[in-house]
């Protein structure tokens, strides 16, 4: 399965809140995008196919967001990553920061989409897609 | 003692002595001429032998050569013709005898001869001579001498008889007169004349000496009396006792000790043996057999004897032996008796009183000792001996001086001290250290006291020597306690008095309570808290004196004071009756707890807003996920309406849907009016979650060191240019006024946060001046920045209407406000105070009096006071 647009995957145990910003993206026309309800889940669609940035939500049941990103990124699944929580009182850890996210990628629930969209485009465009 | 045989004459036996010498002088006599007679028949006789022998032996020499037997028989008894030849005997050479005579009588004297032939010997002759011819010659010598000596005898006899009696017998007798009668006692008796000398001279000595022994008897009878008397008088009893015999002779006396009539027994050893008591008589028996052997010359003894009812009399016994055999064996033994039964008794009874005396002593259990006179050692209790680890026996006898152990100079000084409480009969009473046999110095009162004998003369001295060392352990410890006592009395920070129950005057009262309600000791000490006036109110005393009735003690019994500057406080008085010296006291510690009542307050405060804090954090997340679903499902909505998106295009071609017909229906319906009220909803509710939020967010990261004149004069311009403020509440119109120190140290903060602090702060300030009926005349907004001891502080007051204080303990609470819905969220001062107190790790309160303004305080601490 081949195409033209950047791999999105949007991991969130919300389900409403997942298919809001995956119908969200769709209308864009410009990224293949899946989902997935666990970081678990989220690594066996990552293992099919990788992807090139993935929206994750911190408070995952089982396996926690973070750990999810460090899976992806160790196994070479997935490059980028923003961060989509409700809670507010996170701070990133070094972790974190050394797979390359920064504080501009946290975006704190509930969040205008129009702002995760933009910075989507903007981390793929400066990768050069 | 000398026995008397019968007497025989003298005169007598004197003139049988003179008679006997005279025989035996004149057989003496006659025996000297019969032994010289005899000696020359003797010679006579021996010569006769030898001549008879010779011719015998010339005789037989040819018969005997010739072995002619008959010859020789014939010439042997020829010779044994003369009568006076008793033994004739030949022998041949082998001494075989060849002729042999004898007569029966008695051989006198025998001489032997040898027969020789041309000197050759051949033969032996043996003649013996008989005593005939001498009886015959010797007999009439003895018969004449016999008669000779009866005549001297008889001589003698009838000379005494004419002669010995005038000169001996008479004068003998008148001297045997003399001395019967001096014998007998009579010394009258005057000597006879004599008219020789040698009796003249017996007569005058004896003369002599019976006067001298009259005299002596005199003297002797003179002191027999005087010992008599003196026994008497002694009331001493009298015993002399014949050894030998076991009798002796007892004097009245002793026998009426005794409770006998004088001569009730008879006298003697048995008499006196059988009245000793058993116990005694071993060891009395013993003395007096050394008494008798010679060992002792004086005995001694004291002994019980039974008297006549069979009670028993203490006799004091004292004798000596005057009369001794010569193998020193005694025979006579005199001596007296004593009656000591009253002195015993005495000494009895005295031995009983040391014994008790000592078993006194030995009951007290701190040492005692007693000295004599001569400062030496008498006695001491078992106390002495356990404490000094001394014995009795090593110590009695020695002075203080003599002990030992005892360093030189002590031992002099102590010895002279005891002179001198001797001396004076004088007491000492000291407190002074003494090492104790366990090693350790002990702490003692020593007192000694010096008495007098009955005469009154110095007597020795008593002691004791009290171990007060607990006693001064607990004096000190007690010294230390009641000075720590009084010290955390006077110098408590609490105010302490102490007031008598029933009147309420005060009898004591520390340096805090003087100071806390600004009095003097002078005019506190006997007037009642009500005379001084103060508690604010009277009755409170009163109720506390109820309270403490029935019941020991009343705690934390809160009561409004009246303090030394005017102003009034909160005190938790603690009290309680004590007795001192059998009066009642109050005792009543009070604290002044205004502060702690205030700080309890904030306390209380902060607690609950952290819990709100906490509780809010938590709906608030909770709130977010729904809140999301909200706020991207509008967005969603708007995206999927809007007709240039491609795929809304698409999707309506599909289905021929105009879009733009659409548009316009929705906004005929004021749909889009719906969707943007639902989209403004959620992100105001997204809003006011995010503040909520920010109460447990951590913003250290962002702090950095800032420029606190700065952030207010940034908010202050914000505010002024605030177009809600600057319209609603005529912010212009405030005057503010701004106070900054020169030497604020540097604070690390978010720049941001303290300004919304600020700003929100001023906000309230504008809003509650605007809002104030009546109106505020010049309101004014006056903020400070001052430097604080590790910190920065920032007040910002105002001279509105103020907050009422029940409003003040809620007014950091969230969602709490005072303003119409719409205006306030109730969020403003609640974030403040979190930014403040959890962000920055500072603090910050309310000060307000209604009707003239409002305080707000925070203090920010600098980086090195927060860690």
């Amino acid at each position: 399965m081949t195409s033209p647009f950047p791999r999105l995957l949007i991991v969130d145990d919300e389900e409403q809140i997942r298919r809001l910003i995956m119908e969200f993206l769709e209308d864009y026309e410009a990224f293949d995008i899946r989902g997935a309800g666990s970081g678990e889940e989220g690594l066996q669609v990552l293992s099919q196919v990788p992807a090139d940035l993935c929206v994750v939500d911190l408070r995952l049941p089982g396996m926690d967001g973070e750990a999810f990103i460090l899976a992806a990124h160790g196994q070479g699944l997935c490059p980028r990553f923003l961060l989509h929580t409700g809670s507010v009182d996170h701070t990133l850890s070094d972790e974190l920061l050394a797979v390359g996210v920064t504080d501009q990628d946290v975006f704190i629930k509930p969040n205008d989409l129009e702002r995760l969209v933009d910075r989507i485009q903007e981390l793929l465009k400066s990768r050069g897609g | 003692m000398t026995t008397a045989p019968s007497h025989r004459s003298l005169a007598s036996r004197l003139s049988l002595f003179l008679g006997l010498s005279s025989a035996v002088l004149s057989m003496a006599v006659l025996g000297l001429i019969a032994g010289v007679y005899i000696q020359r028949s003797h010679a006579h006789m021996g010569e006769h032998a030898q001549r008879t022998a010779a011719f015998l032996a010339e005789s037989l020499e040819y018969p005997l050569w010739n072995l002619d037997l008959d010859a020789v028989q014939a010439i042997g008894q020829a010779l044994a013709q003369d009568h006076v030849v008793g033994l004739v005997e030949v022998f041949g050479t082998q001494g075989e005898t060849l002729y042999i005579h004898q007569t029966p009588h008695a051989i006198l004297m025998e001489r032997r001869a040898k027969v020789a032939h041309g000197g050759q010997v051949i033969g032996e002759v043996r003649v013996g001579l008989n005593d005939l011819e001498l009886r015959s010659t010797l007999w009439p010598v003895v018969l004449t001498g016999a008669g000779l000596a009866g005549l001297i005898i008889l001589l003698q006899y009838l000379l005494h008889r004419l002669f010995f009696r005038p000169l001996l017998d008479k004068p003998f007798a008148s001297l045997d007169r003399l001395i019967t009668a001096y014998s007998a006692g009579d010394f009258s008796a005057t000597p006879p004349q004599t008219p020789y000398a040698e009796f003249a001279s017996l007569f005058g000595l004896l003369a002599d000496m019976g006067r001298t022994i009259e005299r002596q008897v005199d003297d002797l009878k003179a002191s027999r009396e005087q010992l008599s008397l003196a026994l008497d008088a002694a009331n001493d009893g009298l015993w002399d006792w014949d050894v030998a015999s076991g009798k002796a002779f007892f004097s009245p006396r002793y026998y009426t000790m005794l409770g006998y009539e004088p001569g009730e027994f008879e006298g003697g050893y048995e008499a006196w043996r059988s009245r000793v008591h058993p116990d005694d008589l071993v060891r009395v028996e013993r003395v007096l057999a050394s008494c008798i052997d010679g060992e002792l010359d004086v005995f001694k003894a004291e002994l019980r004897m039974s008297g006549k009812g069979g009670q028993w009399r203490w006799i004091l016994t004292r004798g000596k032996v005057v009369e001794r055999a010569a193998a020193g064996r005694a025979q006579r033994f005199v001596g007296t008796h004593v009656d000591i039964t009253a002195r015993k008794e005495l000494e009895l009874r005295l031995a009983d009183q040391l014994a008790f005396q000592q078993a006194l002593m030995d009951t007290i259990p701190y040492a005692v000792f007693y000295k004599g006179a001569d400062t030496r050692f008498l006695g001491f209790n078992t106390a002495y001996e356990e404490i000094f680890g001394v014995r009795r026996e090593d110590l009695l006898g020695k002075r203080v001086l003599d002990l030992e152990y005892l360093p030189p100079a002590d031992r002099a000084a102590y010895q002279a001290e005891d002179e001198m409480v001797i001396a004076n009969v004088g007491r000492v009473q000291k407190e002074m250290p003494i090492p104790f046999a366990d090693g350790q110095v002990h702490e003692t009162l020593y007192s000694v006291s010096g008495f007098r004998q009955a005469d009154g003369s110095p007597g020795g001295l008593i002691g004791v020597i009290v171990d007060i060392s607990e006693r001064k352990r607990a004096e000190a410890a007690l010294r230390q306690s009641e000075e720590k006592f009084s010290r955390l009395f006077m110098f408590s920070p609490d105010n302490i008095t102490l007031s008598e129950m029933e009147t309420g005057r005060f009898v004591e009262v520390n340096e805090s309570f003087l100071r806390y309600h600004g009095l003097a000791r002078e005019e506190t000490i006997g007037r009642t808290a009500g005379e001084l006036g103060l508690f604010v109110d009277k009755r409170r005393r009163r109720e506390l004196v109820e309270a403490l009735e029935g019941r020991s003690r009343v705690e934390n019994f809160e009561v409004e004071v009246r303090r030394g500057d005017g102003t009034f406080g909160v005190g938790s008085m603690s009290s309680q009756i004590v007795e001192i010296g059998g009066r009642s006291l109050m005792m009543s510690i009070l604290r002044d707890i205004t502060e702690t009542k205030k700080m309890q307050e904030v306390m209380v405060q902060t607690e609950k807003m952290i819990s709100v804090g906490g509780i809010a954090a938590g709906v608030a997340h909770e709130i977010n996920n729904p809140l999301g679903i909200v706020l991207q499902a509008t967005q969603n909505l708007v995206q999927r309406t809007r007709a240039d998106l491609p795929k809304n295009i698409a999707a309506a071609r599909e289905i021929g849907l105009d879009l733009d017909l659409l548009r316009r229906y929705m906004q005929a319906r004021k749909l889009d009016v719906f969707i943007t009220d639902i989209q403004s909803a959620a992100v105001r509710a997204a809003a006011i979650i995010r503040h909520m939020l920010d109460f447990s967010r951590r913003s250290e990261s962002k702090r950095m060191v800032c420029d606190l004149p700065g952030i207010v004069r940034k908010a202050i311009d914000l505010a002024q240019s605030d177009y809600d403020l600057k319209k609603s509440y005529d912010f212009k119109r405030i005057r503010i006024d701004m106070e900054v120190a020169d030497d604020l140290p540097e604070v690390n903060c978010t720049e941001t946060e303290i300004e919304q602090v600020i700003l929100n702060l001023l906000r309230n300030a504008a809003q509650a001046m605007a809002t104030s009926d009546p109106p505020v005349a010049e309101p004014c907004i006056g903020i400070r920045l001052s430097a604080l001891p590790g910190g920065v502080r920032v007040e910002v007051q105002d001279n509105g209407p103020g907050i009422p204080p029940a409003i003040q303990r809620r007014i950091f609470e969230p969602f709490f406000t005072t303003k119409a819905p719409g205006v306030g969220t109730g969020l403003g001062l609640s974030v403040s105070y979190f930014i403040v107190t959890k962000g920055h790790g500072g603090s910050m309160r309310v000060e307000s009096t209604p009707g003239y303004g409002t305080l707000f305080t925070m203090d920010l601490p600098t980086e090195d006071a927060r860690t």
